[in-house]
């Protein structure tokens, strides 16, 4: 019958031809995911999953999930900044989130070492300080003497492609659980957790959401890439707009180079969906009255 | 701090400083200065290996203690933007490596070490498409300031590193600190890629005049 060989010889052209098999697809202005060139896969959201984390939360874009946890220690503020407390981000992708995770073949993105992992990690570190989305003196216990420092550790559990919008969700959504406990001084200036006072909330003004665009060359530029995409991807731009409409990341990397006019196209792209997503996401992304 | 706002500061550069490398700049943006090492094409691990390409491998050395995530990251970008130019086809199962090491950091130190590491690949004779230009712009209320100095960057609310190819004005890098505007970032562009032609120039010039 045709259909059984066209079927094999469509698997076989992807195997031995996986570039003009996938830019078959871009030139009709679709993915083999069906998704359009634009299009984001579903995202999700919840909080609070991991109880023992001082605050925590899960975010899936697709298939690719990114659980965040925060931890949170007693630190010394810096001399020039006696009044702020401090974040370190840490990304790690669990051995169970990919079958090809030791191999070389897991994303363009990671090929063969952790240096592009530890890239990121400092990126999705840029992008939160750059958003100022919080106040970092809340942070503060005793000016001078103490300050919470927050360990943000992003671990990826499924990967699908894209962990960096995932990522940033992850770490907005548990930012937003985190409850900073009751503490008071010793007379030796330890700092020790009391039993009275109440946990507080950190106040965020905004969050960062971002889109990341695969760029194959050129022409072609696509939204979201999954991972077999990632994989003949030659280059990457992150725009990431904040809940109120600001930009505070565009972060182009890659061996593609593009021209201003379609970052600038990515640039509006990146705002309507950073605000399509405070509709779709009240509970994370939108303001509650507190 | 003497930068301009829409100048660059004065751009120092030396080369063959290294009597070992294959290709050796010691390159500088004002005060912020690098020295760059470029070996290669030499040999590479199995683990490294691609049959298509050489592997462009590139490690930033900070002036006192270890790499921390944010010299990862430099490399990185510096990686990302040395493997568009460098004809890795043209070597492949092979590695390219360029060593950076910081010797001053005073503001621009991203686009210090791109343009360095560029003249780096220039002085080891590796084959690359085309010559690329870096700049790194910052904002304070409607004030821009082309390669700031460190005091700069500190009072600046945007820092934005870009990396241009000199040829058709495309864009290699981008790198934003700060929360902005969709058209302040158009305007910095802008203002970048008019100073990257002269950071070209200034390659172009010093390469016909030192030809050894």
């Amino acid at each position: 019958l045709a259909v059984p060989v066209m079927a094999m010889q469509s698997a076989a052209y992807q195997k031995l031809h996986p570039r003009e098999y996938y830019k078959k697809f871009l030139e009709h202005g679709i993915r083999p995911d069906g998704r359009g060139l634009m299009d984001v896969r579903r995202t999700a959201v919840s909080l609070g999953s991991i109880k023992t984390a001082d605050g925590s939360a899960l975010a899936k874009v697709g298939g690719t999930t990114v659980a965040c946890g925060l931890k949170l220690e007693v630190g010394i503020p810096s001399a020039l900044k006696p009044k702020e407390g401090r974040f370190e981000v840490s990304l790690k992708l669990a051995s169970l989130c990919s079958p090809e995770i030791n191999k070389k073949s897991l994303g363009r993105t990671f090929v063969g070492n952790d240096k592009r992992i530890d890239a990121m990690a400092a990126t999705i570190k840029k992008t939160i300080a750059s958003s100022q989305m919080m106040n970092l003196e809340e942070l503060c216990i005793k000016e001078g003497a103490s300050v919470w420092v927050v360990y943000i550790d992003l671990v990826c559990v499924d990967f699908s492609g894209n962990i960096f919008d995932a990522a940033l969700m992850a770490v907005g959504g548990a930012l937003r659980s985190l409850q900073l406990p009751p503490t008071q001084i010793a007379e030796d200036g330890e700092v020790m957790l009391s039993r009275e006072g109440k946990s507080s909330r950190l106040t965020i003004k905004r969050y960062p959401i971002s889109i990341s665009f695969g760029i194959l060359d050129q022409k072609h530029i696509v939204a979201d890439p999954t991972a077999e995409e990632e994989k003949l991807l030659e280059g990457r731009l992150s725009v990431a707009f904040t809940t109120d409409g600001h930009l505070c990341l565009v972060h182009k990397e890659g061996r593609e180079s593009i021209s201003s006019k379609r970052i600038n196209d990515c640039l509006d792209i990146a705002e309507k969906y950073a605000e399509k997503m405070v509709k779709k996401h009240p509970k994370v992304f939108g303001f509650v009255a507190s | 701090a003497m930068a301009g706002r829409g100048r660059l500061r004065s751009i120092g550069c030396e080369r063959g400083v290294l009597n070992r490398a294959d290709g050796s700049v010691r390159y500088s943006q004002g005060n912020s200065c690098v020295l760059v090492c470029v070996n290669g094409p030499m040999r590479v691990s199995r683990k490294d290996e691609n049959i298509h390409n050489a592997t462009v491998q590139v490690f930033v050395k900070p002036i006192t203690g270890n790499e921390d995530i944010e010299h990862m990251l430099m490399s990185t970008m510096v990686e990302d933007c040395l493997s568009s130019v460098i004809l890795v086809k043209m070597h492949p199962l092979t590695r390219i490596q360029i060593v950076i090491q910081l010797l001053d950091v005073d503001g621009s130190i991203l686009s210090c070490a791109i343009n360095g590491a560029m003249m780096g690949l220039i002085d080891a004779g590796i084959q690359c498409n085309k010559l690329l230009a870096a700049v790194t712009v910052t904002q304070l209320d409607s004030e821009m300031i082309v390669d700031p100095s460190k005091d700069d960057e500190k009072r600046a609310s945007v820092v934005v590193n870009l990396a241009f190819n000199a040829n058709d004005q495309q864009i290699i890098l981008s790198n934003t600190n700060g929360l902005l505007s969709k058209s302040d970032y158009h305007n910095i562009i802008n203002t970048a890629q008019k100073a990257a032609l002269k950071v070209e120039k200034f390659m172009r010039k010093f390469f016909e005049s030192t030809m050894r």
